[in-house]
C-alpha cells in the first residue's frame, strides 16, 4: 500500500471533514430512519469502501489523531465560530485565529483537543 | 428524530434566493453541482467540493429519488451552519435512478449541520416526502413560474391539509 502524498494543511483538513461527513452518513444509515421515510438505503458497503479509500489518502498521523478523537467525542473536527471552539465552547486564543483562518497548520483546541476548522464569521 | 414540523415552519424553510425556476443540468451529477454552486454563491455552505462529495456519496448509498417525479438529495455536513432547503424544477425531467424508473421533475435539496437547535433535518425530509405524495400538488408545482407562485401553491396546500 502506498502512503498518501504530502498535502497542504488546508487539504488535510478538507479530507478530514469529508471523512467525518462520511462517518456520520454511515452511522445514520445503520439507524435506518431515512428508510422509514421511503428512501432506499442499500449501499452501506459501498460507503465503507469509500471510507477506506478516503482514509488511505489522509496523512497517517492525522488520521490516527482523528480516530482517537472520534472514539472520545461525537465529532473530532469542529468549527471555530466567533473565536469559540464549537466542540467545548471555550474561547480560542486570539493569537491562534489567524493560523486557523489561513489553514497554515492543522490546529487543535487547547482545551478539548478537537481539530479546529474555520468556516468564516 | 425531532418533533413534527408545523406547516408554518415548513413554509418558512423556503427562500427566494434558493429557488431555481428551471435547472440547466442534464444529469444527476450536474443537478447536484448546480444546487451546490447556488448554495455556495449564497454563502449557505463554505466548501463546494466537500458538500458535492457528500451528496454524491449519499447517492451511492441509494438514490434520493422517491418516485413520482420527486427527488430530495440531502445530507449533513460540517460546512454549513444551519439547515437549508433549495428547490429546483426540471420541466423535461431527468433520470435520477428513481425506484419507479420515471424521470424526476421536482428537486428539493436539504443540507444540514450535524446538529441544529430545532433538530428539523429528518422532520423536513419527512414533511417534503409527505406533502409531495399528492399528485395534484406535484402537478401544480410543475406549473409555477416563480418563487411567489411556488409559495402560494404550498401555502394553499398547507391551509387545506
Amino acid at each position: 500500500m502506498s502512503s498518501p502524498q504530502k498535502q497542504s494543511p488546508r487539504e488535510d483538513l478538507r479530507l478530514l471533514v469529508k471523512l467525518q461527513d462520511l462517518d456520520l452518513m454511515i452511522r445514520e444509515a445503520s439507524v435506518q430512519q431515512e428508510k422509514n421515510l421511503g428512501f432506499k438505503i442499500e449501499g452501506v458497503s459501498r460507503l465503507q469502501e469509500a471510507r477506506k479509500e478516503l482514509a488511505r489518502s489522509i496523512e497517517p498521523r492525522l488520521l490516527k489523531s482523528y480516530e482517537r478523537l472520534q472514539r472520545r467525542y461525537e465529532r473530532a473536527v469542529v468549527p471555530v465560530y466567533r473565536g469559540v471552539c464549537l466542540g467545548c465552547f471555550m474561547t480560542v486564543p486570539i493569537a491562534h485565529h489567524q493560523a486557523i483562518k489561513s489553514h497554515k497548520t492543522v490546529r487543535v483546541c487547547e482545551n478539548c483537543g478537537r481539530i479546529l476548522c474555520w468556516l468564516g464569521d | 428524530m425531532g418533533r413534527p414540523m408545523t406547516n408554518r415552519e415548513f413554509l418558512a424553510l423556503f427562500e427566494k434566493e434558493l429557488y431555481i425556476p428551471e435547472l440547466d443540468a442534464g444529469n444527476k451529477q450536474e443537478v447536484l453541482e448546480e444546487f451546490v454552486e447556488l448554495l455556495h454563491r449564497e454563502e449557505r455552505v463554505f466548501d463546494k467540493d466537500i458538500v458535492l462529495d457528500m451528496l454524491l456519496k449519499r447517492e451511492n448509498l441509494g438514490s434520493t429519488a422517491l418516485g413520482n417525479g420527486l427527488a430530495i438529495p440531502h445530507g449533513r455536513t460540517l460546512t454549513t451552519r444551519k439547515l437549508v432547503v433549495a428547490f429546483g424544477k426540471c420541466t423535461q425531467g431527468l433520470d435520477f435512478d428513481a425506484p419507479d424508473g420515471k424521470p424526476v421533475h421536482l428537486f428539493f435539496l436539504i443540507i444540514a449541520p450535524y446538529r441544529e437547535k430545532q433538530d428539523q433535518y429528518l422532520p423536513t425530509l419527512g414533511k417534503i416526502a409527505e406533502f409531495f405524495r399528492k399528485k395534484r400538488l406535484r402537478e401544480k408545482v410543475l406549473q409555477v413560474s416563480n418563487f411567489e407562485e411556488f409559495v402560494d401553491v404550498l401555502s394553499s396546500e398547507a391551509e387545506s391539509a
